[in-house]
Formats: C-alpha cells, structure tokens, sequence
C-alpha cells in the first residue's frame, strides 16, 4: 500500500507566460492533516485542480491515493471529495435536493451522515442554494463533501463565510471524524491560525514553488528565528538558513536546524545575537514569503510568546 | 483533564499537551492508575490533530509516565519517575538553563532566581496535598 | 442523477411548451372552420375535401409553421441544455462528480433531443387530431410520419447550438451563434439560387419531408434525412471532444 495520499512530481501548468504551478512535488502522507499554504495566487488551486482533473498539467505526474491524474481520474474521483474555492452549486437547488443530486455517485454515501452534519452545522436545508449566505453555502459544499465518506478530502478555503461557530464546529469534524477515522485530508486557507491546530503537515508555496514541507512539530521544535546584531554578517541564503532579511543594523536569519551552531558561528564572526526564538506558522509564513521589504518596527508580524508561556 | 493550548506559539503542541500532563501528573492532579481520555477525545475537544495528540501520548508512555493497556485506554502508570537520575537532570537542565538565561537578561539577582523556583516548587507541593490526597 | 438535474431544470418550460405547440397546431389546423369557409371544411360533410386541401396545404402548414417554431425551440434547448452549466459555474462540481465527462455530454444531450422530438410529435399529433376532428375520420397515418424529418431538422439546429455552446463556453453566445448558423442556412439557398445552384437549407428538407408525410407531391428526402443525422452525430462527438479537453 502506497503510504502517500497525494504525490506530485514535478508538476507544471503554465497559463499563457505565467507559470502558477512550477515544478512543484509535494507528498501528503495518509491520514494526515496537511496544511496547503500560501498567498492568492501562490498556485493552490491551481494544483489542487490539476489532482483532480479539472486542469491538465503542462508538464510533471502526480498520482492521487495510488493511481496516476488523468488516466485513473474516474477511480480517484470516487474516493476523493472536493470543496471548491468559488462555493457554487446549483442555484435552483435546495440543500436537499443537491444531496438527492450527489448521492447517486458515491457508492460510499452516507445519509446518516448528512443528518447528522446537517444538524451540526445548522445548514437550512429547504432554501434555493442561490439565496443561501456564503456562510450557509459553504456549509452546504461541506456537507456534500463530507457525506461521502471520501478517503481524500481535499479542501479549497474550507472555512470561507463562516463564523467562528461554524469554525469551530468544522475543525471538530477533521479532528475527529476525519483525522481520527485515518482520512486524508488536504486544506488550503489563509487562517493560519486555523492550519496551525488541525495540521500535522504543513507544504508553504509561492509562485508555483515549493518553499517549504514538514512536520508541523518538527518546524515548531526545530525552526528558529535568531536576530543578530553587527556589520558585514553574511547575507547568504542556502543550506539551513532559509531566509536572511536585513532590518536596519539588524539582521534575521530563518533556520530550519542547528540554530544554537549557527548563532555560535555568527558570534565568531563579530555579529551580537540579540536573540534565538522559536516560530508559529505565522511567522514563518511572513518570514519565507514577504518581498524582501525592511521592517523598521520592531517585529511586525510576531506574535510576543515568551519561550515558557504554555509550559 | 484540561488542556490550555496555545498552537499559535513556537512551541509545538504534542510538547505543551506532554508537559501539561507532566505538570498535572507533578501536582498530584492525575494519580497514578487515573485514567486520560483517549486520543479522539483529545483531538476533538481540542480541534487538533490525533496524531499530535498520539504522539505526546508516546512520548509520556516512554517517559513512562503513562501506560497503555491494548485497546483498553490510557493511565497514569503506577511508579512515574522509573528513570535513572542522570537522565532526569540532562532532560531537565535545558529549562534551567533557559531559566537563567531569561532570569539574567531580565536584570534578576541569581538568588531572586533560586527563589522563584523554590517558590514554584512550594506551590506545587501546596496543590499535591489538595488534590493529591484524594488519589492516595 | 444528472438525467434528474437536466430534466428538473427544463421540464416546465418543456412541458408549458409542449401543451403550447399542441394547442397551436390543433387550432390552426381547424381555424378555417370558424368562419364558415367553404363547403369542403364543414366537419365531417366533405371528407374528400379535407383530405384535397390537406394534400396540397398540409406540406405547408407542418413545413413553415411547425418548423420555425421547432428551429426556435431548438436553439433554446440547446443553449440551455450544457449551457446552464456555464451560467451559473457548476462545472468545477460537475466534473468532480465520478463519471465520465462523455457521460454529462449525452445525458444532456439526450434530454434535449428527447424534449425536443416530443414537441415535434405534440405538433404532428395536434394537426392529426384537428384533421381527425374536421373529417371525422383518420383518413391517413402517415401524416404522423411528419415528426421524423421535423425531429431531425431541429435537433441538427439543436446539436449544432449545443456545441457552439461548450466551444463559447457561454448559453448566450451559443444561442447567438446558432441563430447565425441558421440564418446562413437559410440565406445560402437564396444566394445559391442566383449562381443556379440547387441547394436545400434546414427548412426545405423539414418541408419536403413534411410534403411527403402529408402526402402530396414529392419523394422523401432521405439521403437529406441520412446528412442530417450523421451532422447530428458528428456535432455530438465533436461536443464530448470539447468537453473532455475542456480546463475549469
């Protein structure tokens, strides 16, 4: 048995000149939680799309629970649900009549569990789609999604129009009947805070490319930030140290191991170190992604968590 | 049990569940054969991943901490603490040294330091004989 | 099922239309009546009549009126028919459903072809029964034949509709560009006609068949009838071809 849900090698789709998915291989283990992350336009959905045969790469292979995109689309299709970034359905159709619509293609179907996401979710289930709130239509494609009993969900802005009762409520369902059950589940989002819980791998991309892909402990217990104080402190990137941004007379280096050698290695070269700190996924986010631009405020960004505060 | 995570910090969320348990276990607050709810229920109380969960749950039993029965939940094993003292003092010494690090850039006299461990140690002795008697 | 969605989403405007159609082609056909008109129209008294006038006007009434109002109907069904899919952007859901695109392109299809073959038969069947109420008896079954080339006059205007429709991506611009289609075809024999060419458009094959199904003069036109239908298919498989390389 294949222990990868998705696998991609390489995978390509050029729009006219713009690359928005280049040469991008992620793994998603099974039964994991992963945490697809990155800006609008990083190429989220763009791979997302081309797994599930919505969009035809341009060039690389991905296989999706075992069977390759594309020739095995039909049999993927069966095991995996989708919750599309743009939330439409049929705008005639009531919440009802959308299930009676779906159910049919899903040998795996579950009504029970419809009843019982429709209760959870509180999803007005005898209303056209079309006059539904972007809250309620997203519950609705959830518990489409859900009802499934998909080995692979995969998740474009899940949480899009809900409130923080509904949130709360969806990161239970992929704790527990999700995740707990040994499903896949792949969920891209901008709530950071969100992927941070209910992650356990998280893929960062950025223009197509993959910057980052880990085991979201592995990052927390081993990514440091360390600020150093100096002149002429080397500006290079490579090797462990994945990002060095300069601020002011300061400058930050992001490392992903060894961040007690480093700091020693920078202090025999002259450099003050003002600080070793560990990262939350935010800050990592900002650090990989942002342009390059000086921060002049002190540490925009961070969130100011003293090494022991939830020890 | 209750949990207080926080999984936007650095620090990864197995750790902060393993040292809670610790912390709950030091005090007296889970003795031993007290059983913890199990890993979906942490997961789902908490919205978090099962497998973070699993693996502080690990980590613990290796520590031997807890103890797992095969298909029949998770305790609080009956002699915690088995480990051989140098062990105990090399896991611990990276907290002291942070300790003195964060008390030293803090402008803190050493014995000021001292004293707010000692103090934390009363607390915990205080809150064992609350709860802890109830275990005994 | 997507055979449900398709048949939910058309099937008042089907059905209005097909009650329509029937209603329309009863009364036209035994309109004359009402104004006292000839002797030959008075019901049940000239039999003879009924069927004389019906041989040399029938071929006109089925060919003229009842084709136009197919070929209308036709270019509707067939922008609607994959075309709400695009109005309203489900595709992404559609396709992530676990079939084969073919699969959506036929059973759309299929719906389309199937309402719209009906209302060619609920205006045959309403000019039968008004014949049948004017002279008192069914003096021709062959009349009913007429649905045939009416059926596949429209669903070559229907189907052509339906590919434009995937090929634009969009209902109004596949509507816009059968409208043209059509147009041309009837504009061309015009044109041909001056260069001394015979060519026949979509109504003149609906016309003649109709002539023949009404019995009056002509031969069916089935080498026509024989075109007609491997466009249709033609046109189908070239719409699945689209589908199936289409990117969401």
């Amino acid at each position: 048995m294949n222990e990868l849900a998705i696998h991609t090698d390489k995978l390509v789709k050029t729009y006219s000149k713009l690359r928005a998915v280049d040469e991008l291989s992620i793994n998603v283990p099974r039964g994991g939680v992963y945490g697809f992350l990155g800006r609008n336009g990083a190429g989220k959905t763009s791979t997302m799309r081309m797994l599930l045969g919505l969009a035809r790469p341009t060039a690389g292979s991905a296989t999706v629970l075992g069977m390759s995109i594309g020739r095995e689309q039909v049999a993927i299709l069966e095991r995996t649900a989708y919750v599309t970034e743009g939330k439409v359905l049929y705008g005639g159709m009531t919440a009802r009549e959308l299930v009676r619509f779906t159910r049919g293609f899903y040998p795996n179907w579950s009504d029970d569990a419809v009843a019982r996401y429709a209760r959870r979710f509180d999803v007005p289930m005898d209303r056209p789609f079309a006059q539904l709130s972007l809250g309620n239509r997203t519950k609705v494609c959830l518990l489409l999604a859900l009802a499934q009993q998909a080995d692979l969900l995969i998740f474009d802005e899940p949480t899009s129009g809900l409130d923080p009762v509904g949130v709360d409520e969806f990161q239970r369902v992929v704790a527990e009947d999700l995740a707990g059950d040994g499903r896949t589940v792949l969920i891209s989002s901008h709530q950071l805070a969100d992927v941070e819980r209910i992650a356990d791998w998280v893929g960062l991309i950025d223009n197509g490319r993959l910057l980052l892909e880990a085991r979201l402990d592995d990052i927390k217990s081993q990514y440091r930030l360390i600020t150093a104080a100096g002149t002429g402190l080397p500006q290079r990137k490579g090797g462990d140290i994945l990002s060095a941004n300069s601020d002011g007379n300061f400058r930050k280096y992001l490392v992903r191991a060894n961040a007690e050698a480093f700091a020693a290695e920078l202090g025999t070269q002259g450099a003050t170190i003002t600080e070793v700190s560990p990262l939350g996924l935010r800050e990592i986010f900002l650090e990989l992604v942002r342009k390059e631009e000086p921060c002049t405020s002190g540490n925009a960004g961070e969130i100011p968590a003293p090494a022991f505060s939830s020890i | 049990m209750l949990l207080h995570l926080n999984p936007a910090s650095g620090v990864p969320i197995y750790l902060q569940i393993e040292n809670q348990v610790k912390h709950y276990v030091a005090a007296g607050a889970l003795g031993p054969g007290d059983a913890l709810p199990s890993v979906r229920k942490v997961a789902a109380d908490m919205r978090i991943n099962p497998n973070t969960v699993a693996r502080a749950y690990q980590n613990l039993e290796r520590d031997g901490i807890l103890r797992s029965v095969p298909g029949g939940g998770t305790y609080v094993a009956e002699n915690p603490g088995g480990l051989l003292k140098s062990e105990k003092i090399r896991r611990l010494r990276p907290y002291a040294r942070q300790i003195a690090v964060e008390g030293t850039q803090l402008r803190l006299e050493p014995q000021e330091i001292v004293n707010l461990v000692e103090q934390e140690l009363e607390s915990l002795e205080v809150a064992d004989e609350r709860v802890g008697n109830s275990h005994r | 099922m997507y055979i449900w969605k398709c048949w939910r989403d058309t099937r008042t405007r089907f059905l209005i239309n097909l009650i329509l159609i029937f209603i329309m082609c009863a009364v036209v056909t035994i309109i004359p009546t009402w104004f006292g008109g000839a002797a030959s129209y008075q019901r049940g008294k000239a039999a003879s009549g009924v069927e004389n006038m019906w041989a040399s006007m029938g071929g006109e009434v089925l060919g003229e009126f009842v084709s136009l109002v197919l070929l209308i109907e036709a270019l509707n069904i067939g922008a609607g028919g994959i075309g709400a899919e695009f109005r309203e952007p489900t595709l992404g859901f559609l396709f992530t459903r676990p079939r084969r695109r073919r699969n959506w392109v036929w059973t759309c299809w299929l719906v389309g072809a199937w309402e719209l073959f009906m209302i060619a038969l609920a205006a045959v069947v309403g000019i039968f029964g008004g014949l049948i109420y004017l002279s008192g008896h069914v003096y021709t079954w062959r009349l009913l034949a007429a649905a045939l080339p009416l059926s596949v006059g429209a669903l070559a205007v229907y189907t052509a509709t339906f590919f434009l429709t995937a090929v634009a991506r969009s209902s109004e611009k596949g509507l816009s560009f059968g409208l043209g289609i059509l147009m041309i075809d009837l504009f061309l024999p015009v044109a041909a006609y001056f260069w001394h060419r015979d060519l026949t458009s979509i109504l003149g094959f609906t016309r003649a068949g109709c002539a023949w199904a009404a019995g009056s003069q002509g031969p069916f036109p089935g080498l026509q009838l024989t075109i007609y239908a491997a466009l249709i298919m033609a046109l189908g498989l070239g719409t699945q071809f689209v589908v199936e390389r289409m990117e969401v």
